[in-house]
């Protein structure tokens, strides 16, 4: 497998008014052709931040500040706006959280969907709208000629992901970044969303970065899981790895706060108490250390680095340390039917 | 709890219709069946969930069994007084008995008003307590949900979506309720302060004796939090039961398939599972389809279901579905 996305050292910060917020604080990332790779982490954790720093999209006062994003190869921090709109939409797709808003509504939803191919592809206006037909018969539009011709508000919030999907596919992407993609949709649509993503997926080998706070949208979509808190990965590894061997207490955390769909009795909900740090004055040790329960001297001191657990699961915990005593994970805890 | 089987609230065949403008031309009048015939009842003490996706009406049900909506037809029974049909001074003994908790702790709370002003207020209208008796009761309230003193004197803005929701939990308890809806109460928090908001919510339970319509979308906080959960469709309950009664033995076609979409955070049962995708959106409430309103999305639908609407029955124990294929 080829890597097609290598992020070394990724800084992101926001210059606000009242100083400076660092919301991405140094993060490495791979991604293989083919490969789907999750996400994780809560509001404000530098997730969606990473996404925006690869397309770079990252809106003012933000800035990129320091790091290299390689695509293939090269880097795209180093490209001008002109050599990146190639790129966007083309080589890199991206599908937002918001299907309401995210298409133009004075726009039908065949000049929307036209727009990349013309653009990029160069396709005449006949054979933009032959390929536009076949793209929502891809993600299962019915009668897609007459659909072609109707504006967003006519869609339906599950019919407008899909004409985002359909977008985003449009000039085969060797990558597609979805940002929350169901977050706003209804159970049984999100189950048709993510079913479809898989069957793309397996089509075409594009790979999929897929951003979210739900778990349980990893664990079907992704085989691997990066977990972000406050703005550095604190654990990643292999859909497995993550949920049968969590290492970092946040994981451990994030797994026991979710009830468990076939637990009988009415047993407690284990919260991570307390808040996520203040990233205008990120913490010099563990972020995480205020609200972790095996928090240690050290950790306030000194910001763990990632240790290796096996093979490609690391873990950025002090607990990993060899001097730091052995803190067991109950697996009870995430016992899922 | 549930074992007294006390009835606090009964609802019998709750109607809500809006008036909607059809079309360019004004004259056709339409109407949106939000709520269109349902019937429970709450006992006292026990939490009853409701679920089903955006549009099915509970929301609805919520808000018109606290008469913030009028009712368009059908009877809501609280501690044994219809109050269906009074006015809003009438209701307003009860108003001090029933609250509830919104879901957008960014948009319900006024961000012009202090948290100690916010919590008062129903106390100021009610004319509960005054000065430093006004003043304890704050305190008291703040801590009951895990807030200090000093937060009395700040505005919304300085708080966490999190601790909102407490600001919010804090004011329905400010006039000692034995009823709150809670209408999503977490769908807008992140997953480990979730946790928190709903180990809060039990415990004011237990301590306060409260009774919950607790209403969402997430099927498994639902099933952690209920006694008993109600399943809506287009404004219908298409099923109720004990809440591991529900999730282990779905009876109606919607559940089962609502129940087998939830994507579950484990990966051996993500591979083994046999997932029900549904076809196509849910239908407009302006003009649902006959009989079954579930039948255009179906995968068992035959032609009786478009001729006749299914009853509600009860397949033993109080686990109620209305479907007809139902052995």
């Amino acid at each position: 497998m080829d890597k097609l996305l290598e992020i070394r050292d990724l800084h992101t910060s926001f210059f606000t008014h009242v100083g400076e917020v660092k919301a991405v604080r140094g993060v490495n990332i791979d991604l293989y052709q083919g490969e789907a790779i999750g996400i994780v982490g809560e509001s404000g954790c530098g997730k969606s931040v990473t996404s925006l720093s690869i397309m770079g999209l990252v809106p003012s006062p933000g800035k990129v500040i320091k790091g290299e994003i390689y695509f293939n190869g090269e880097d795209l921090l180093k490209k001008s706006e002109k050599e990146m709109q190639k790129i966007r939409g083309n080589k890199i797709a991206m599908i937002f959280q918001d299907p309401m808003t995210s298409l133009n509504p004075v726009y039908t939803i065949g000049d929307q969907l036209m727009e990349p191919l013309r653009t990029h592809k160069n396709m005449d206006k006949n054979a933009a709208r032959e390929k536009a037909i076949g793209l929502l018969k891809e993600v299962r539009i019915p009668d897609p000629e007459r659909r072609l011709k109707q504006y967003p508000h006519e869609f339906s919030g599950g019919m407008r992901q899909r004409v985002m999907i359909a977008m985003a596919l449009s000039c085969q992407p060797e990558l597609i970044i979805a940002d929350e993609p169901t977050t706003a949709l209804d159970v049984t649509i999100q189950a048709q969303i993510l079913e479809l993503m898989k069957e793309l997926k397996e089509k075409f080998n594009t790979s999929i970065m897929l951003i979210t706070h739900d778990l349980g949208i990893v664990a079907d979509l992704c085989s691997r899981i990066v977990v972000m808190y406050a703005g550095i990965i604190v654990e990643e590894g292999s859909v497995r790895d993550i949920f049968y061997n969590p290492k970092h207490p946040y994981t451990w955390g994030l797994l026991k706060s979710i009830p468990k769909v076939n637990m009988t009795s009415k047993e407690r909900l284990v919260p991570i108490e307390g808040q996520p740090p203040d990233l205008l004055k990120p913490p010099e040790g563990c972020p995480f250390m205020p609200r972790c329960r095996y928090a240690m001297r050290i950790c306030e001191q000194q910001c763990p680095g990632l240790y290796s657990v096996s093979g490609r699961h690391k873990a950025a915990c002090w607990l990993l340390d060899p001097r730091a005593p052995a803190v067991e994970w109950d697996r009870e805890g995430v016992s899922f039917k | 709890m549930s074992s007294q089987k006390d009835v606090l609230v009964e609802v019998k065949d709750l109607k809500k219709y809006f008036p909607v403008r059809g079309g360019l031309i004004k004259e056709k009048r339409q109407v949106l069946k939000a709520v269109d015939g349902v019937s429970f009842d709450i006992y006292r003490g026990e939490t009853l969930g409701l679920v089903g996706e955006s549009g099915c009406g509970k929301t609805t049900v919520g808000r018109t069994i606290l008469k913030l909506y009028p009712p368009t037809d059908g009877r809501i029974i609280f501690d044994g007084d219809d109050i269906t049909e009074l006015n809003d001074r009438q209701m307003r003994s009860y108003r001090k008995r029933m609250q509830i908790i919104f879901q957008d702790p960014y948009a319900s709370l006024n961000p012009r008003m202090t948290v100690g002003d916010i919590i008062a207020e129903s106390i100021d209208i009610h004319k509960i307590a005054y000065g430093e008796e006004r003043k304890a009761m704050i305190y008291d309230l703040l801590s009951k949900v895990g807030l200090s003193r000093e937060h009395a004197n700040r505005y919304p803005h300085e708080f966490s979506g999190g601790q909102r929701q407490r600001i919010g939990i804090a004011r329905a308890l400010a006039v000692n309720p034995d009823f709150i809806v809670c209408d999503e109460p977490i769908s807008a928090l992140d997953v480990s302060i979730q946790a928190q908001v709903v180990n809060l919510l039990e415990d004011l339970q237990d301590e306060m004796n409260l009774t919950y319509l607790f209403i969402a979308h997430d099927l498994s906080m639902v099933k952690h939090i209920s006694d008993r959960v109600g399943v809506m469709y287009l404004g219908k309950i298409v099923e109720m039961a004990e809440s591991s009664e529900l999730y282990s033995k779905p009876l109606h076609p919607y559940t089962q398939a609502l129940l087998s979409a939830i994507p579950v955070p484990d990966p051996d049962t993500m591979e083994q599972r046999e997932r029900i995708i549904l076809k196509g959106d849910v239908p407009t409430p302006i003009n649902p389809p006959s009989g079954c309103r579930f039948r255009t999305r179906c995968p068992i639908a035959r032609e009786i279901c478009a001729e006749q609407e299914p009853e509600m029955k009860d397949y033993g124990g109080g686990h109620m579905a209305a479907c007809h294929f139902i052995e």
